[in-house]
């Protein structure tokens, strides 16, 4: 069983260089475009890691954060965020709504890479699948694992 | 002037007694002659006695009418003149010869009222000298203030105009007159200058203006009542003569409309910029990667290209942080930010009540000082703590002070449901309190490049959080050297050894946690607890920008003094803290399974062992020490101390993040970098042959000791 990894990022070319990026270290790699993609992803199967873009369209990253750590279901998923503005105040506010690691942009692919293999041994009840999410509707690539 | 005929009448009966009296007596000298007097006698008793009674009465009447006109009358005029010179000021004509015949009392009289006369002449010349003098003092001042160019407007304590410039009158932008006593709060904005107003009498009232940097003056930002200009205006708190009470405020404002629209223009439109220009360069280089690891391995040119699409972005990361902070650095020079004790600003929350809910509210914790913008922060807060008194139906608050990592906390916690990021976002749109100026909580975030949140606050507490930039007093380091801390042996390195897969694995594609701590003091054992832990990730030879871990501890013990010479750190910066027990834990999932590096790790790895025992955490990843590795590379003999492993690989440490937890742990993880370079050039590839050569070297020493 592959390590899934749901990807929710704005912007078709954010989520689809990550797809590829996570795909070639071995992962599979899941993205949708709005909340109600994210949560049919989620409740569809299990992901390992999430990877969440603060700037993701229909709401806001941050807000689907909270919610997500409301429920229970989706209480304990890895979540890294991405986020744009280099700040401790975004960093500090991403950790205390429940963010597992924090990644400013512009990133090195290999740090994001390392980040999601070590969240994704974390010990987990379910494989989570991860999510990318892309704002300009595209939902061409969906795999399941 | 019922004395009139009062006197007269008197007077009058008076003489008509000595008349009827004098007649009566005749009459009755008369009467007793008659009795034994023949009866043709009668006729002439009557006749003696006519012509004894009317001279007699006419006598009385002539001198009666005399007396009148002498000394009567002339009493009656004489005191209607006192009266009239008493009452009215009059100078009156007072006839000379009236009152010849009482003389004494008639000059007299007449001196009196030339004298009081004269006194009320003099004061008259002295009151009108007096107006006249301060008249032309105001004059001056009126001149001086038409020089100026700022607008200038002064006040008493209850805000009404005492003087103001024609300058003032243009820049307030007020039609016809400001009129002198009106209240300059009905002209612009008035919480500003409640709120400034307030600051600088508890300032004097605490005898802090001796020692503030700025003394009796604060800065202030209003709106024109129009609200089409904002002005900034610097408030001096004026005393009376004594210096002992405040008096009132002069404020000297100037037009800043266009200069904090074009800031808040140009703020915005380079964070827009800023912000856009990240993902762009985000998406090129994450591009560029996955392209780059298709083609296939082991080509030179294409590791250096894949080097490319690493170090670029970094490096463009950097400039836009610059850029981020000039625009910032631009933007509040022009908002009045001031150094503000937080519990200050939490105490003029609690007294705000602006919409006159009971609520009860407490403030706890410590105290920091923050950067901002009093008036507007401590009405956000207002405004946040009311709509949550609705939403989580409570009445009870509590407002503290925390501190994070950068950061410092000002949190409102109450019992019961948070309130969700999208409800915030609405109840921040709101415009704030009027009489501010059409900002809403948002702007004022903006402002403050800050943001708010809700989290759980721990025991039941549900805490909204508003964090913001911590004036940082440090206490002066002394550049003196500083002896090294005690090396420990007694550390058992090969307990992890031989359970774990990386053992074999090359040291530069580890992932290592390079950690610090700064303690109390060098004696675990005996009481000295941590104070702080920074570490910093490793990950394929290359040291992780983002990722960095670095906390305050509370070590709940006092900070020896010697001990904050060392590293800075003193007990007021570490009160707020989590404990060893809270902030252990972060830092174990930090490290996750990393092999652990510090410098001299036998002294730390002891204080950590005794906190992880508590926090229920173990650390039983491998540790390398980097003293151990230099001793093998470079002998025992030279020096060891991260200063000068720093100097031989030409790595520079800047003085103030030296003994600093976060810098120390950047330096000792860096030298470890070129270690682990040459370490590998001397055949020392692999963790186990670095443990090995580790153990080496903590034999020998061991052997030196028992010398």
């Amino acid at each position: 069983m592959q390590d899934t990894v749901l990807v929710a990022a704005g912007g078709s070319a954010t989520a689809l260089a990550m797809e590829f990026l996570l795909s070639d270290e071995g992962f599979t790699v899941y993205r949708a475009e709005d909340r109600d993609g994210v949560h049919g992803e989620l409740d569809a199967g299990a992901c390992r890691v999430m990877i969440l873009d603060a700037a993701f369209p229909d709401g806001g990253g941050f807000p689907l954060l909270e919610a997500l750590r409301c429920d229970p279901a989706t209480k304990r998923l890895p979540v890294v965020m991405l986020i744009a503005r280099c700040g401790y105040v975004e960093t500090e506010k991403a950790r205390a709504l429940g963010a597992d690691a924090v990644v400013e942009k512009p990133f090195a692919g290999p740090d994001l890479v390392d980040i999601v293999r070590r969240l994704a041994r974390r010990p987990q009840a379910r494989t989570p699948r991860v999510l990318e999410l892309a704002d300009d509707g595209r939902h061409a690539m969906m795999h399941h694992g | 002037m019922g004395e009139k005929p009062g006197l007269r009448l008197r007077i009058f009966l008076f003489f008509g007694l000595i008349a009827t009296g004098s007649v009566a007596a005749m009459m009755a000298a008369v009467l007793v002659a008659a009795r034994h007097a023949p009866p043709e006698t009668i006729p002439d008793l009557v006749l003696a006695f006519a012509v004894a009674a009317f001279p007699t009465v006419a006598l009385t009447l002539w001198v009666w009418l005399k007396f009148d006109e002498t000394v009567a009358r002339p009493i009656l005029t004489l005191a209607a003149e006192i009266q009239a010179a008493l009452h009215a000021g009059a100078r009156g004509a007072l006839a000379p010869e009236t009152g010849r015949f009482i003389e004494p009392l008639a000059s007299t009289a007449r001196a009196v009222i030339d004298t009081l006369a004269a006194h009320r002449e003099r004061t008259d010349e002295a009151v009108a000298a007096a107006v006249a003098d301060a008249a032309r003092q105001r004059g001056r001042l009126e001149a001086v203030l038409r020089d100026i160019e700022e607008g200038v407007v002064i006040c008493n304590l209850d805000h009404r105009i005492r003087l103001y410039n024609r300058h003032a009158l243009q820049i307030l932008h007020v039609s016809g007159d400001l009129g002198l006593g009106r209240s300059l709060l009905s002209v612009v904005s008035p919480q500003p200058i409640r709120h400034s107003l307030q600051r600088l009498v508890r300032r004097f009232e605490s005898g802090r203006h001796v020692d503030h940097p700025d003394g009796l003056t604060a800065l202030v930002i209003v709106t024109t009542l129009d609200r089409r200009r904002q002005l900034r205006g610097r408030m001096v708190l004026t005393l009376e003569q004594e210096g002992t009470k405040a008096a009132g405020y002069i404020i000297s404002f100037g037009d800043v409309t266009n200069e904090l629209s074009a800031g808040v223009w140009r703020d915005r439109l380079l964070h827009e910029a800023t912000e856009d220009m990240r993902q762009r360069v985000s998406n090129l280089a994450l591009a560029g990667e996955v392209l780059i690891g298709r083609l296939p391995p082991g080509d030179r040119r294409t590791d250096a290209l894949r080097h490319v699409f690493v170090e670029e972005p970094a490096a463009l990361g950097l400039r836009l942080d610059q850029l981020d902070g000039a625009a910032s650095d631009l933007l509040a020079s022009a908002w009045p930010m001031a150094n503000v004790l937080s519990t200050s600003l939490l105490t003029m929350v609690r007294e705000r009540r602006s919409e006159g809910r009971d609520l009860d509210v407490e403030i706890e914790g410590g105290s920091l000082w923050l950067h901002c913008d009093g008036a507007t922060v401590v009405d956000l807060l207002d405004r946040m703590m009311n709509r949550i008194a609705i939403y989580a139906r409570t009445p009870t608050f509590r407002l503290g002070t925390g501190r994070g990592e950068r950061l410092a906390f000002l949190d409102i916690k109450w019992r019961g449901d948070g309130v969700p990021l999208d409800v915030l976002t609405v109840w921040l749109e709101e415009r704030l309190d009027d009489a501010l100026g059409p900002i809403t909580g948002a702007d004022v975030l903006k402002r403050h490049h800050s943001d708010v949140w809700c989290q759980e606050g721990g025991d039941g507490w549900t805490v909204l959080r508003m964090p913001l930039a911590i004036v940082e007093t440090r206490e002066g380091r002394p550049i003196a050297q500083l002896p090294e801390r005690p090396e420990f042996y007694d550390f058992d390195l090969s307990a992890a050894v031989d359970r774990l897969a990386i053992v074999d694995a090359p040291l530069k594609a580890l992932t290592l946690v390079v950690f610090d701590t700064e303690t109390t003091g060098l004696e675990p054992s005996r009481g000295d607890e941590i104070i702080q832990i920074a570490g910093v990730r490793i990950v394929n030879g290359r040291l992780l920008r983002g990722e960095v871990f670095d906390s305050y501890v509370d070590p709940g013990r006092r900070i020896p003094s010697a001990s904050t010479k060392v590293h800075g750190i003193s007990d007021d910066m570490v009160s707020g803290a989590d404990s060893i027990e809270r902030v252990l834990p972060r830092f174990h999932a930090f490290v996750g399974d990393a092999v652990l590096v510090a410098h001299n790790a036998a002294f730390d790895m002891k204080f950590l062992s005794r906190g992880a025992g508590t926090a229920g955490v173990a650390f039983d990843t491998p540790v390398l020490d980097t003293v151990l590795l230099a001793a093998h590379l470079f002998g025992a003999t030279t020096s060891l101390t991260l200063d000068s492993l720093a100097e031989r690989f030409q790595i520079v440490i800047p003085t103030e993040d030296r003994h600093t937890a976060l810098g120390d742990s950047i330096a000792t993880a860096l030298v470890l970098i070129r270690l682990i370079d040459m370490l590998d050039a001397a055949g020392v590839t692999t963790l186990r042959d670095a443990l090995a050569v580790s153990e080496r070297q903590v034999s020998i020493r061991r052997a030196q000791k028992a010398y």
